[in-house]
């Protein structure tokens, strides 16, 4: 399986946000797109899944354009958790967690067993086994998140893209949704691919980022490679003292002063 | 408020059977209720009766077929703004509120004017492309950039409903007399209902199996764009399709009776409180509620001061309007 861009250029009616971009995602490994606010790192991620057309160039999974395949085909390789997903009212987390088999049921044939086993793995996996039958608006913010990712685990892919799923959690539920992430990527082999706004999260959970700036791909490394003070500079105006995390050998970004435009 | 669960427990999908037995029910007394009353027990009797008895007569050939138009027309009207809400994932949504029922109404009448010898499947299909036609102008004026805003779209369609409204108006002032009488039935009546109406109606029926079927699409439209497209739905095709259907639904109704605008609002609103929100069923439970919505204030209209009638959405909209407001009372402390 490949997953790549091919001179991507995307935007909104008139206004282009990343124009011309080439970008390989490394396959059974976590990726995180990190970047300042506006620096088009959702909306790269929003048009690998599928959630946003090219102007020009395209996705390619397997050398196909995705924009071209059926929808439920694209479905089948990649889940994508959007930033703020809202579901039907009343909703159960088991129930939330089966419409995570859409994509691979036909029309007017609902269910079958290979469904209710992806259901039951999905449910484990997240811890959510417990909480099944509750229904989502009863639950805590991290325990919404872990039945969100649950519906994205029992679509079957082996792509799960993710936009900024550790936002509107506190730091421990924060925590909690990375390390489950991390362990699914370890158990697996999911190819993982999100968003983050916290560079030590991102370099602490992630093997590979991709720091983005005005719509372009400023470097594309392991989390060591990447979080340079140049970069750090370039990319998020900031400057920063660069250490290595004492408990992972990650560099660790603590921040001092705003940068200087030369 | 203690909150429905999304898929009901064994014991409230047992609302379904009995819903069924309500409705049925209303229907026979509604039937014995007239100039000339007859008990429940005696229009059992009479609807098997094939000797030709009075009785017979007067409920097989007269009150029958205007029970079975209140029954569908209802059933039409609130599947109809069921689908509607559930696509437009908005809870105030109704036929009448994108432009639909107004659309079929003026199309029926240009049909009935400018065909007056027209076979009679002629008037629903006509009002089909009026109500097609008035919420395509909806829709049209409400997509911005390819994309169709949910709040645009029944903002635009009050506005387009309200113009159709009075260029129907406009044009049956106009009209030669005749043809305002043939039209009585779109003041919202289920008055001089036979059997021809019933005949009129029947094919459109086919399509409620039809937004049955429809009803896990419509469960995944109920999530945001953004989690239903990423599970592989084709959003502007099902949408497309399940509004068609709403379409056709709302149109047959609005031939058979008019506009009653509220049993589409107010029926789903009902079976979304009584059986939640998973459209397996919520369609039959919202279109069993709207059925014996209309029965019951058409029985009502025929009962109160005989032998004057007050017509059936007159009624609907007397029992509606204080409902619709608690509803809105209600959804407002959720928020």
């Amino acid at each position: 399986m490949r997953l790549e861009t091919q001179h991507l250029s995307l935007g909104y009616e008139d206004k282009i946000i990343v124009e011309d971009l080439n970008l390989t995602l490394e396959m059974g490994k976590i990726t995180t797109i990190i970047g300042s606010n506006g620096c088009g790192k959702s909306t790269i991620l929003r048009s690998i899944a599928r959630l946003l057309k090219p102007k020009m160039g395209a996705v390619l999974l397997d050398g196909k354009a995705i924009h071209t395949l059926p929808s439920k085909t694209v479905a089948q390789q990649l889940a994508i958790l959007p930033q703020t997903p809202t579901a039907p009212e009343g909703i159960t987390v088991e129930a939330l967690v089966r419409f995570g088999r859409y994509p691979h049921q036909k029309f007017l044939q609902p269910r079958n067993p290979q469904d209710d086993l992806a259901i039951e793995q999905a449910l484990e996996q997240t811890k959510m086994l417990e909480l099944r039958t509750r229904p989502l608006e009863t639950l805590s913010g991290g325990q919404r998140q872990r039945a969100w990712i649950a519906m994205s685990l029992a679509q079957d892919t082996p792509i799960l893209l993710l936009d900024e799923p550790t936002t509107y959690l506190d730091i421990k539920h924060q925590l909690e949704v990375l390390h489950l992430l991390e362990e699914l990527n370890a158990k697996t082999g999911k190819t993982v691919v999100m968003v983050l706004h916290d560079l030590n999260q991102a370099a602490r959970y992630s093997h590979q980022l991709i720091a983005v700036q005005d719509g372009r791909v400023m470097a594309q490394n392991t989390p060591e490679l990447v979080l340079t003070n140049q970069v750090v500079r370039d990319v998020f105006g900031i400057e920063a003292h660069l250490i290595l995390d004492p408990s992972n050998g990650k560099p660790h970004v603590i921040p001092f002063a705003l940068a200087v435009k030369k | 408020m203690k909150l429905n669960p999304f898929v009901p427990s064994t014991q409230a999908s047992s609302l379904i059977p009995l819903l069924l037995l309500i409705a049925v029910a209303c229907s026979i007394v509604s039937i014995g209720i007239g100039a000339i009353r007859i008990p429940p027990l005696e229009v059992i009797q009479a609807l098997f009766d094939s000797s030709g008895s009075i009785n017979a007569r007067i409920v097989q050939e007269l009150r029958l077929p205007r029970i079975v138009v209140a029954l569908i027309c209802g059933a039409l009207f609130a599947v109809s703004g069921t689908m509607l809400q559930g696509v437009v994932r908005n809870p105030l949504a109704s036929p009448d509120l994108v432009g639909v029922g107004a659309g079929a109404g003026v199309f029926a009448v240009i049909t009935l004017i400018l065909l007056p010898s027209a076979p009679s499947w002629l008037l629903p299909v006509g009002a089909f492309v009026g109500a097609w036609l008035g919420f395509a102008l909806v829709l049209l004026l409400a997509q911005k950039g390819g994309e169709i805003a949910p709040v645009r779209v029944a903002l635009i369609g009050i506005a387009v409903g309200a113009a159709l409204g009075a260029v129907q108006q406009l044009i049956l002032v106009r009209a030669p007399d005749d043809i305002g009488h043939a039209l009585i039935f779109l003041a919202g009546t289920v008055y001089g209902a036979d059997w021809s109406r019933v005949e009129r109606l029947l094919p459109w029926l086919a399509l409620l199996p039809v937004a049955w079927v429809l009803a896990y699409k419509l469960d995944v439209l109920a999530f945001s764009d953004d989690v239903a497209s990423g599970l592989g739905m084709r959003l502007m095709l099902a949408r497309v399709v399940c509004m068609s259907v709403a379409v056709a639904l709302a149109a047959a109704a609005v031939t058979g009776v008019g506009v009653l605008g509220f049993v589409g609002l107010i029926a789903p609103h009902a079976a979304r409180l009584l059986i939640g929100a998973k459209h397996t069923f919520l369609i039959p439970t919202s279109g069993l509620l709207g059925a014996i919505l209309v029965v019951c204030a058409d029985a009502l209209g025929r009962g109160l001061i005989p032998p004057i009638e007050v017509p059936a959405g007159i009624l609907t909209t007397l029992i509606g309007a204080p409902y619709f407001l608690a509803l809105m009372r209600q959804q407002g402390k959720i928020k």
